[in-house]
């Protein structure tokens, strides 16, 4: 079914999409139904985007992520399990695969000189917010998870962010800080081991569920 | 808490050649659990991880607990809206890639219950009057009129054959519709099978490392005297590197026997685990191994059972319980096998 039926199908079909579940949409997704992909798209894209730009950097980079991420999504969401994790963490496993995986391709490449800090890029890009009951949920997890991060020892902190924003290995870590090995395992090992305490004890339930409340 | 597998501590050497024992154990699993969920292992230590996890609860556990932990760093990044054109390309690829989509439903019947109880309309014809009382006999052919009875059938008669001829056309239309749902269903079976198979295949190859220049892939058979069998599978590897990646296809299942065991023999003939493969219900597997050497350095790799179940193994042979051995250099030397087969590159 195109897209362009999506507009054929009416406020009624488009709504019922709109109020079905993520693992419910993925459901029909693995049925070729495009239209539910529009919908997870709508729901999930600026995470997406924002996280893989945040880690590859570059805005067009971070836009031919984005379509390659949800093409795997309609491409394999029967692969999907609701019993390994919620479907937006599935997702953004797969952006952070993706764009680690750019990441240390582009390692081996040399580098252009004008690329920018993911940081800057983000600070300078136009954030137009769409539903407001979910923007505050969001907000406020993301509040959360950066006050948890905040409360680690800065030691602790940078290895979690050399490894998983810059996709660093514990040895290249190791090499580029001049910390023994040994140290780089135990920085990791204790920041997740606080990192999980503490939005455990903040975040409940929601680590379960881990999903954005349709509109 | 759950209890570990018996894994023995680390050991820097086996006692046999000297090569370096791999297997990891609980307290090294969950040190490297975290790193892991980062994704800030190399390819091999994050195999032997997964390894570990596959047969361990209790690491399995703490591994999907780093895992829960980590999956919430990507809401820290501050959200910005994604370009408009993302969404134009990603849906036109999808349009240009969807050629399987069957087709829509049909609008509407041919058939209706409308059209049914609808009749054609007569020519305007003035109402013949009774020309005589009920129960008399009927008219001769002396030229009077029929009946007011029979006039008042000779509309709804005339439209039965209409009437047919839409059923049987309404009919046909039904049947056509439910053919095209059952294509759809087993369309739909097929893309999930299909789905699922890519995922088993796909995901150790994605795991795994990238195969090099000097890849080579190897032909795994049944043992020479083993019962026939269409029993086979391919390894591939590269050279100098101790991953390879393993497909194999019709092994022989029984109830209690889907899991196999793969070694690799050295040139003194020693075994060594490479890792295991799980069967499915089709006989088909597959599996990322992890040799102890380079591939280069090992003779053969054999396949069999792990609960040590004889399932059609050649009998004289040095390993009657094998069913799928290959040969990866035979220029190694040792004792000859009974198990040499071609390689393939």
């Amino acid at each position: 079914m195109s897209t362009a039926m999506t507009a054929d199908l009416g406020v009624g079909a488009a709504t019922g999409l709109a109020a079905m579940s993520d693992v419910e949409l993925i459901a029909r997704v693995a049925d070729a139904d495009a239209a539910a992909l529009e919908v997870l798209y709508d729901r999930y894209s600026r995470v997406v985007y924002s996280f893989g730009l945040r880690i590859v950097g570059d805005p067009q980079l971070a836009e031919e992520l984005l379509q390659e991420v949800f093409l795997r999504a309609w491409q394999q969401g029967a692969a999907f399990r609701e019993t390994r994790g919620a479907f937006v963490t599935w997702l953004l496993s797969i952006t952070h695969n993706m764009a680690i995986d750019e990441v240390r391709k582009r390692r081996r490449r040399p580098q252009k000189a004008d690329s920018a800090e993911p940081e800057l890029l983000l600070a300078g890009l136009p954030d137009t917010r769409q539903d407001v009951e979910d923007e505050v949920w969001l907000s406020s997890l993301r509040a959360t998870i950066i006050q948890a991060m905040e409360r680690l020892p800065p030691a602790q902190r940078e290895a979690i962010d050399m490894a998983y924003f810059q996709g660093l290995t514990q040895r290249e870590i190791s090499e580029r800080l001049g910390e023994p090995l040994g140290t780089i395992k135990t920085r990791m090992r204790l920041g997740i081991q606080k990192l999980r305490e503490q939005l455990g004890e903040q975040l409940g339930d929601v680590i379960e569920t881990n999903e954005v409340k349709p509109t | 808490m759950i209890g570990c597998a018996p894994f023995p501590p680390s050991d820097p050497s086996s006692p046999s050649t000297g090569m370096p024992n791999l297997i990891l154990d609980c307290a090294s699993v969950e040190e490297l659990a975290p790193a892991f969920a980062l994704g800030a292992l190399e390819d091999s230590e994050g195999m032997q991880v997964t390894r570990h996890c596959a047969v361990c609860p209790r690491c399995a556990l703490l591994l999907a607990q780093a895992k829960s932990a980590v999956s919430f760093l990507p809401f820290m990044v501050d959200p910005v809206e994604a370009p408009p054109s993302a969404k134009h390309a990603l849906f036109a690829r999808i349009d240009a890639e969807n050629v399987s989509s069957p087709p829509a439903a049909a609008s509407a019947s041919i058939w209706t219950p409308s059209l049914a109880a609808s009749t054609p309309t007569l020519p305007s014809s003035r109402a013949i009057p009774p020309t005589h009382p009920v129960g008399d006999p009927p008219s001769r052919r002396s030229g009077r009129r029929l009946p007011s009875s029979w006039s008042m059938l000779i509309a709804p008669l005339a439209a039965v054959p209409l009437v047919l001829a839409l059923a049987i056309v309404g009919g046909w239309a039904m049947q056509a519709q439910a053919r095209l749902q059952d294509q759809k269903t087993v369309l739909t079976k097929m893309r999930h099978e299909n789905a699922a198979l890519s995922a088993q295949v796909g995901a150790p190859v994605a795991n795994a490392a990238p195969l090099t220049y000097n890849a080579r892939s190897f032909t795994m058979a049944p043992p020479k005297g083993s019962t026939p069998s269409k029993a086979g599978g391919t390894l591939s590897s590269a050279s100098g590197s101790s991953n390879a990646q393993l497909l194999v296809w019709n092994l022989p299942t029984t109830s209690t026997s889907t899991d196999f065991q793969v070694e690799v023999e050295a040139t003194d003939g020693a075994r060594f685990s490479a890792g295991t493969v799980t069967i499915g219900l089709d006989g088909r597997g597959s599996a990322t191994l992890n040799f102890p050497t380079p591939i280069d350095a090992c003779r053969f790799v054999h396949i069999r059972p792990m609960n040590g179940d004889d399932i059609g193994g050649a009998a004289n042979a040095a390993s009657p319980l094998d069913v799928l051995v290959a040969e990866i250099n035979g220029t190694l030397g040792g004792n000859p096998g009974t198990d040499a087969y071609s390689n393939a590159h």
